[in-house]
C-alpha cells in the first residue's frame, strides 16, 4: 500500500513537471526534430527523467535538467537516423500583420549565426533559460553563453545602426566556417 | 568605469541577467553619465527586438502525460532494483557459506596430516602472537630485573671474595714447602 502511494507520489510530481515544463521542453525538441517525433521524445524524457528519478534532489534546476535530458535523447535520435542536427525554428515565430519590418532582418541575421550561437540565443530568449542553466544544458561554461549571447546582441546592434549590405558582411562569418 | 565594461553591463541587464541590486548601480551610474545613455538605449533597443525576432507562439498542444508508461516503468526498475539487491546478498551468502566450508575442509585435512605423520601437532608458529618485543620492553623496566641484576653481582663478588682466599691459603702452602 505504501510502496503504490510513493510510487503514485513520484508519477503524480513527475506529472506536474510535465505540465510545467512540458510545453517548453516541447518547443525545444520542435527546433531540434519533427513535429511528431518531438511528442515522442518528449514522452521519453519523462520517461528517461524517472529512471534518474534520485538525481532530482542533487539538482540545481529541475528545467535545466529536463533540457538536458530532452536534449541528449534528440541528439541519440538523430544519431540513430544518421542525421545531423538543424536548428529550425522558423515555423515557431509569432508572425503578426503589423511586424516591424526589422524583425525579418533580424531573423535572417540571426539564421547566419553559427548552428550553437542560434541555440544558445533560443535558449535565452524562447525558453527564458538563464547563463547557468544553459550552461548546463550546452555543457559549456557559463562564461562562453555569456560571451555567445553579448556577441548576437552586438551584431543585432551593428545591423540595425548599419546599412543591410554592411550588416551582411557582419554576419558572414558563418559562411567563412 | 571603462565603456566595454559598461557595454558588458548593459548586454547582461537586457538579457535580463543582473542581479537587481547591480542593476540599481548601473541605472544610477548612466543617470549621472549622459555620454553612456545612447548605447545604453541602442543595446536596451537591439536585445528588446531580437527577443521579438524569435519570440514563439505557446504550445497548446501537448501530447498526453505517458501514465500508465512511467508508472509501468516504475514498476519494472523497482523489481529490478529488488532483484538486484536480492542477487547481491545471496552473492554475499554464497561467498561466506564457501570460506566457511574450505576453511573447515582445510582444518580437517590438516588435522588428518598430522595424525599421519606419527601424531606429532605442530604448533603453528604465526598464531601465536609476537609478544617478544613486549617482553622485552616489560623486563626492561621490572623491578625483578634490577634485583636479579644485584643478586648476580653479588654472588659475583662472593665468588671472587672465595677465589682469593683460596689463592692465598695456596700461596701460604707452597711457602711452606707443604706443596
Amino acid at each position: 500500500m505504501e510502496e503504490n502511494n510513493i510510487q503514485l507520489s513520484r508519477v503524480e510530481y513527475l506529472e506536474s513537471l510535465y505540465y510545467q515544463h512540458g510545453p517548453a521542453i516541447l518547443r525545444y525538441l520542435k527546433r531540434l526534430v519533427d513535429r511528431q517525433t518531438a511528442d515522442d521524445l518528449l514522452q521519453d524524457t519523462f520517461v528517461q527523467a524517472l529512471s534518474h528519478f534520485d538525481r532530482l534532489d542533487s539538482v540545481v534546476s529541475i528545467r535545466a535538467w529536463l533540457f538536458t535530458v530532452a536534449r541528449h535523447i534528440a541528439l541519440n535520435n538523430l544519431r540513430r537516423k544518421q542525421v545531423t542536427a538543424n536548428i529550425s525554428w522558423e515555423q515557431l515565430i509569432k508572425h503578426s500583420d503589423q511586424e516591424d519590418p526589422r524583425l525579418e532582418r533580424i531573423r535572417q541575421a540571426i539564421k547566419r549565426l553559427p548552428d550553437e550561437h542560434q541555440e544558445t540565443m533560443l535558449l535565452r530568449w524562447q525558453d527564458q533559460l538563464s547563463y547557468e542553466e544553459i550552461s548546463e544544458v550546452l555543457k559549456i561554461p557559463v562564461g562562453t553563453v555569456r560571451s555567445r549571447l553579448h556577441n548576437a546582441i552586438g551584431k543585432i546592434r551593428a545591423l540595425l545602426e548599419v546599412d543591410i549590405p554592411l550588416a551582411g558582411k557582419i554576419f558572414g562569418e558563418r559562411n567563412k566556417r | 568605469m571603462k565603456p566595454e565594461t559598461i557595454e558588458s553591463l548593459l548586454m547582461d541587464q537586457s538579457l535580463e541577467q543582473l542581479p537587481p541590486n547591480v542593476e540599481e548601480l548601473l541605472e544610477a551610474y548612466i543617470a549621472e553619465h549622459p555620454q553612456h545613455q545612447k548605447m545604453a538605449k541602442s543595446i536596451r533597443q537591439s536585445a528588446a527586438l531580437a527577443k521579438q525576432a524569435v519570440s514563439c507562439e505557446t504550445t497548446s498542444e501537448l501530447p498526453p502525460f505517458p501514465k500508465e508508461r512511467i508508472m509501468n516503468l516504475d514498476k519494472t526498475n523497482r523489481r529490478i532494483l529488488f532483484c538486484k539487491w536480492g542477487l547481491s546478498a545471496a552473492a554475499c551468502l554464497l561467498i561466506g557459506a564457501l570460506i566457511g566450508v574450505s576453511l573447515t575442509q582445510r582444518q580437517d585435512m590438516d588435522r588428518q596430516q598430522q595424525f599421519t605423520n606419527g601424531g606429532i601437532i605442530a604448533v603453528n608458529m604465526q598464531t601465536v602472537p609476537d609478544t617478544r618485543g613486549l617482553e622485552t620492553a616489560r623486563a626492561f623496566w621490572s623491578a625483578e630485573k634490577y634485583e636479579n641484576l644485584f643478586m648476580k653481582n653479588r654472588n659475583a663478588s662472593v665468588e671472587k671474595k672465595n677465589q682469593m682466599d683460596i689463592d692465598r691459603a695456596i700461596e701460604k702452602f707452597r711457602k711452606r714447602g707443604l706443596i
